[in-house]
């Protein structure tokens, strides 16, 4: 660790790996809630689960991010941060005011929540994946402009490099595209369409530029590759990012109202958006391939092309899979979306945060570079645990999926939803089976934190 | 004043009116003279790669790749029209 | 530390005029392209006749001009770029410029195109065959007129910018021009 002021990101670190834990404690109970319906009824209703479950992922990525930048912006600007205490300080108002929404979330009924924060003041409280209340919506903007102004003066005071950059580029679009939460047209055309600039232009778009930083920060470090070389891959990748993600957010324009040339604009970009993934992996596998050392922190470099490989396959293939409109219409908002989406954030941004921490922690520990032999190891067994399984649980609704479409929405005598939903039963069960294999590995990644040993080196 | 832009210049030029004639003289929809208007545009789009975009004395793959490029899309569309 | 240049002399990118980032640009654009003209050819069998119909009243004649049009002024670009290595600024500024005027040629008959086709009552809904008209044309016409804006920043920064940028601000004009050469036919004389 370079600077001191990197180490603000422990806490960071911290918290993500708790609300983790936390996020597949729920997607275990969802999992079973898919077959037991009224599992925790009435205590904890399965559209509360889903909440905290899916608040929770992005809450935890967002602390992974902000750790992620908070050490990476002095390395590459080769400058202490600029307030380590308001890194701090924004830390505990983010916690404390996650926490407090997810506490609401399971405590009151939602319309109540509703009530006692005041929705109806600024309405923005009821639209999927940005269930916060609007007070909580505000405290976030108030932490990320925090966020960014810590960063931005240690940016703009030190060494600018196109990593640094490109974090800084990702990370403002990332609170710029948030206001949009705010906006809540009245029209449900519109409606939907603004809800998309948060979400589509999220996952497929600024956060790609996050991701790409981040790996490209643990390449430089771990292979010695040439700066230039990895620097010139970077903006390739973000480029290509950019040119297919922003048009192929239409290809969330296909059934909600919209004009019909969003069939042809839609499917046509966002067929290409699987290339800057594909050019991620590429980049990791010849980095690697091309490195002039052996670091010692080998688990790292192994998140770092499992990061590429999984979030090509899921977010790129999968994506790719149900994208173009004549499919899309058959299978829209069925089990392929859902087998879709895990892969794809898991492969893209879980591991990448993973890999970052992989990197850093050992590092903020006060090792020289890496961890244990036998504590990489363990580690490796959670890499290999959480992945397999992820690859069975997406296999799993892949097929609940396609037989769900197949039954439900084509053929001459199509069947009802519930109907159709007993019948794709058995793939419930083996993913909630494959969910805990995911579970265990988790538990493995934090036992791997407490595994001591002789420094590994080499 | 390079002449080997002017000549290629020349040629593309020519190619173009030839090409319009005969889809103006009404050959268009028959397969020859629109086998020939492809196969013009096809050529143009190569002397574009190899000189303008200097694609030549690069050679390799980006040569193959881009001088193709006419060719590939013409060729497939002519066979998801036809075939 | 090894020096990566001596490996990149080898190396056939780097023969390649302008910035290697700006090539992979290129291989994209060419890419979505692609797409389009195929997914239009494949609309084309499905809805013949209210393709051909379409297709009946797009003007030849102007496509005919806009062909000749960026031709020329890919032309032009191309023996700036040559005057630029020969150290003759004068006639470097002279070309560029025509070539710009050549491309304006080719957004006023485009604009005067979708005018008529407009004040006839398409446009980018309701008619299949517009639909893709506009969508693919207007995806062009925006990469022309980028390309204007490239010529010309290139123009005002002839004394900063390099043979490098200047290869690299050309090749994107080329490869604009490339796409109108596949688009005419597809689109208006198939």
């Amino acid at each position: 660790m370079k600077f001191e002021s990197q180490s603000v990101a422990k806490p960071y670190f911290i918290a993500a790996i708790g609300l983790f834990v936390g996020q597949i404690l729920f997607g275990v109970i969802l999992g079973l809630q898919y077959v037991m319906g009224d599992f925790l009824f009435p205590e904890i209703p399965f559209n509360v689960a889903r909440m905290v479950h899916t608040n929770l992922l992005i809450v935890w990525l967002l602390f992974g991010f902000m750790g992620s930048a908070y050490y990476l912006i002095p390395e590459e600007s080769e400058t202490e941060l600029h307030s380590p205490k308001l890194a701090l300080l924004l830390f505990w108002v983010f916690l404390v005011a996650g926490a407090l929404t997810i506490v609401g979330y399971l405590s009151v009924p939602y319309a109540t929540l509703a009530k006692i924060t005041g929705n109806d003041l600024l309405p923005t409280m009821g639209r999927e994946f940005l269930e916060m209340p609007t007070i909580t919506k505000v405290g976030v903007v108030i932490v990320a402009l925090g966020f960014l102004y810590n960063l931005g003066m240690t940016f703009l005071k030190g060494r600018k490099t196109v990593i640094s950059s490109v974090l800084m580029l990702g990370l403002i679009g990332l609170a710029v595209m948030f206001l949009f939460s705010f906006y809540n047209p009245e029209n449900l055309v519109r409606d939907k369409f603004y809800w998309w600039w948060v979400v589509h232009l999220w996952v497929e778009g600024v956060w790609e530029l996050i991701m790409g930083a981040l790996l490209a920060f643990v390449l430089i470090k771990t292979t010695g590759v040439d700066r230039e070389v990895i620097e010139k891959w970077l903006y390739l990748i973000i480029a290509m990012a950019l040119i297919t993600g922003i048009i192929g957010t239409g290809h969330h324009y296909f059934w909600i109202g919209t004009p019909e040339y969003w069939l042809v604009l839609g499917s046509v970009f966002s067929a290409l958006e699987p290339v800057p993934f594909f050019m991620m992996t590429l980049f990791a596998f010849n980095m690697v391939n091309k490195r002039r050392r052996d670091h010692p922190n080998k688990v790292a470099v192994l998140w770092a092309m499992g990061t590429g490989v999984m979030a090509f396959l899921g977010a790129g293939v999968w994506g790719f899979m149900h994208t173009l409109s004549p499919i899309n219409y058959v299978t829209h908002g069925t089990q392929l979306t859902a087998a879709h989406g895990h892969m794809a954030f898991y492969g893209a941004y879980v591991m990448v945060v993973l890999c970052m921490i992989s990197y850093t922690m050992p590092l903020m520990r006060g090792r020289a570079a890496a961890n244990s032999n036998l504590s990489q190891v363990v580690e490796m067994w959670s890499f290999w645990l959480m992945t397999v399984s992820m690859v069975f649980i997406t296999l799993f609704l892949t097929a609940a999926g396609i037989v769900q479409s197949y039954l439900q929405r084509m053929g001459d005598s199509p069947l009802p939803f519930m109907v159709v939903q007993e019948k794709i039963e058995i793939f419930y069960w083996m993913r909630e089976v494959a969910g805990l294999v995911f579970l265990i590995g988790l538990v493995v990644y934090i036992v791997s934190f407490f595994v001591k040993g002789e420094e590994a080196t080499v | 004043m390079k002449v080997s832009l002017l000549i290629v210049w020349v040629l593309l030029l020519a190619f173009t009116l030839a090409g319009f004639f005969i889809a103006e003289k009404g050959v268009m929809g028959q397969r020859v003279g629109w086998i020939c208007i492809l196969l013009l545009a096809s050529a143009k789009a190569q002397l574009l790669c190899d000189f303008f975009m200097s694609l030549r004395p690069v050679g390799g793959y980006w040569r193959l790749l881009l001088g193709a490029y006419g060719w590939v899309v013409f060729l497939l569309v002519a066979v998801i029209l036809y075939v | 530390m090894p020096n990566t240049s001596s490996v990149a002399a080898e190396n056939p990118m780097t023969k390649l005029p302008g910035d290697l980032a700006m090539w992979v640009i290129i291989l994209a654009e060419l890419s979505v392209f692609a797409i389009l003209f195929l997914v239009f050819a494949v609309q084309f069998s499905l809805n013949e006749e209210l393709f051909k119909q379409g297709q009946a009243l797009l003007d030849t004649r102007a496509g005919l001009i806009i062909t000749l049009a960026l031709l020329s002024a890919s032309y032009f670009v191309a023996q700036a770029v040559a005057f630029f290595e020969r150290n003759q600024p004068k006639y470097f500024a002279l070309f560029l410029l025509a070539a710009c005027a050549s491309a304006l040629v080719y957004v006023v008959v485009k604009l005067a195109e979708y005018n008529h086709l407009v004040e006839a009552g398409f446009g980018l809904s309701g008619n299949k065959f517009f639909t893709y008209y506009f969508l693919i044309t207007g995806f062009h016409l925006l990469h022309v007129l980028l390309g204007m804006g490239i010529l010309i920043f290139v123009l005002f920064k002839r004394r900063h910018i390099g043979l490098h940028g200047l290869n690299t601000a050309a090749s994107y004009w080329h490869m604009v021009d490339l796409v109108w050469l596949v688009l005419f036919p597809i689109l208006y004389l198939l």
